[in-house]
């Protein structure tokens, strides 16, 4: 399988199960539900709601962001359902603008996944 | 497959060992076990010791206890390596290639990372190159176990309710057990406002909601049913276990752990028991890496619904003298998690709290909590996460 980047254009690369329908990010040949290869090319987002996040106040094992830093897990509508994702949240101390339940967008990255709050 | 029953127990006392080799906590937890099962250490015929940074010293242990030319098998599943050992000596003496296997668990932690010990320092070496131009991978760094758990707490929260005083008292209780265990590392007792103010982690998880990194080893000594019948009069019979494996991105789908789900309904079935077969019967030791692990674990193990396991905490269900008493001996939040060595641990606390030892009597579960009783550790083997439950009785 050959390397897939993150993003195309604004929204997350993901794929889609011509099988059973699951929609699976990142983007992976095969699907994990129904073990089906007939995978097609699905893109999910920009926008989409906060689930959670949290904070974390030391370097990350990976990836150059500086502590303190939020990390959150966003929901993303699929024409069937819907997909949860992490990432980083584009935010920054005292992290007053992040509302759990809010609405996010997806901030295009190479390496990594990245939200910021509000609807633009 | 034979009936399989645990015998004998040893535990190094839990804690911070700086000055310490591997092997000179696993020497006395071995010999302690194999005294308290009162066989003679050669009749042991296999060795399965779960370790994830401890290279090497399952055979040092042997040799140095004097257990020399039998097959051992040092196993690596993160959090879960110490029941995943335990499941392997079961299935081995089950399928009748040993009588008698001895389960070791240990983990050195206080002086290096999670990471180095956990083997994820030593992987993100090997794979540094490629982790460096590969996005799948590199996005998961950001997170750690405490992490991924602190969504789940602020999910839960958001979803159900669930208070900051509510999390904090699943260190209450905690403490409370392991005040009357002198082999955990942690036995202060602790009020919410104490575990409230403790330094902040990942929010809302404070340092004493997070299992302290710890130095410490157990070991078990199980037999086949005709010789447990032999050496004792008290075993404790293997009833079932489940091990499942996933990625760690099945922790948040519906604040539900898939693996954890799947672990116990195996072992459920196994056993022919059912989740509410525990109340008023039963107790458990279960993996409270975290304050609100125990709360998911209440849900996922179907002894409460979905946003109920604060109920479970607030009714006093899961203290010791409550219904169903959950980690009688402090579980990981205050005994500690020396990764390898807790899923062991929490076998030798089944098999004392059964026999009613003088080991636990200060902190003794109900007579009519003591015919079933269930173990379970989960782990985030770096992307990956896995559950292992076993499950064990009194009577055959």
């Amino acid at each position: 399988m050959e390397r897939q980047p993150l993003f195309i254009g604004d929204k997350l690369n993901a794929s889609k199960c011509n099988d059973c329908g699951n929609v699976r990010f990142p983007w992976m040949d095969y699907c994990y539900k129904c073990q089906s290869t007939n995978i097609s090319e699905y893109l999910v987002g920009p926008k989409g709601k906060l689930m959670s996040y949290t904070i974390s106040y030391s370097k990350p094992y990976v990836g150059k962001i500086k502590p303190p830093y939020a990390y959150a897990v966003a929901r993303f509508p699929t024409d069937n359902g819907h997909i949860d994702v992490f990432g980083a949240i584009d935010s920054q101390e005292p992290f007053d603008d992040i509302k759990i339940n809010g609405s996010v967008k997806l901030i295009p990255d190479k390496l990594l996944v990245k939200f910021k709050m509000g609807d633009d | 497959m034979r009936n399989v029953a645990v015998v004998g127990a040893g535990v190094f006392p839990f804690g911070r060992h700086h000055d310490l080799l591997y092997v000179e906590m696993g020497r006395p937890a071995v010999n302690e076990a194999i005294e308290d099962a009162g066989i003679d250490r050669k009749e042991i015929q296999s060795c399965y010791i779960g370790t994830t940074g401890g290279v090497g010293v399952g055979h040092e242990i042997l040799y140095e206890t004097g257990i020399i030319g039998i097959p051992i098998s040092r196993v690596e599943n993160a959090c879960v390596s110490g029941s995943n050992a335990f499941r392997l000596a079961w299935m081995d003496v089950a399928l009748g290639l040993s009588d008698i296997s001895l389960v070791i668990g240990i983990e050195k932690m206080k002086d290096s990372s999670m990471a180095d010990v956990a083997g994820g320092m030593g992987r993100l070496k090997l794979e540094m190159k490629a982790i460096a131009k590969n996005p799948s991978v590199a996005n998961f760094g950001l997170m750690g176990p405490p992490g991924y758990f602190a969504l789940a707490a602020h999910r839960h929260m958001a979803e159900f309710g669930t208070t900051k005083e509510e999390l904090a008292s699943v260190t209450v209780k905690s403490r409370q057990n392991a005040h009357n265990n002198p082999k955990a590392e942690y036995q202060n007792i602790m009020t919410v406002d104490d575990v409230l103010n403790d330094k902040m982690i990942n929010p809302p998880l404070t340092r004493s909601q997070c299992c302290p990194k710890t130095d410490g080893a157990a070991a078990i000594i199980i037999m086949s049913e005709e010789l447990a019948k032999k050496y004792t009069d008290t075993p404790v019979w293997v009833k079932g276990s489940g091990l499942t494996s996933s990625i760690i991105t099945d922790l948040l789908s519906n604040l539900s752990a898939m693996p954890n789900v799947k672990s116990s309904r195996t072992a459920y079935d196994m056993a022919k028991l059912e989740p509410n077969d525990f109340f008023k019967n039963g107790f458990a030791e279960v993996h409270d890496c975290f304050s609100i692990s125990e709360i998911l674990h209440y849900e996922d193990f179907g002894w409460c619904k979905k946003g109920e396991g604060p109920k479970m905490i607030n009714d006093g269900i899961t203290q010791i003298d409550g219904d169903f008493p959950v980690n009688p001996s402090g579980g990981l939040l205050s005994c500690g998690h020396p990764l390898g060595a807790t899923g062991v641990r929490q076998i030798a606390e089944v098999l004392y709290q059964m026999r009613k030892d003088k080991e636990v009597a200060k902190r003794q579960v109900p007579d009519e909590n003591l015919n079933v009783a269930l173990t379970h550790t989960m782990g985030q083997p770096m992307l990956g996460f896995t559950s292992c439950v076993n499950i064990f009785s009194r009577d055959l």
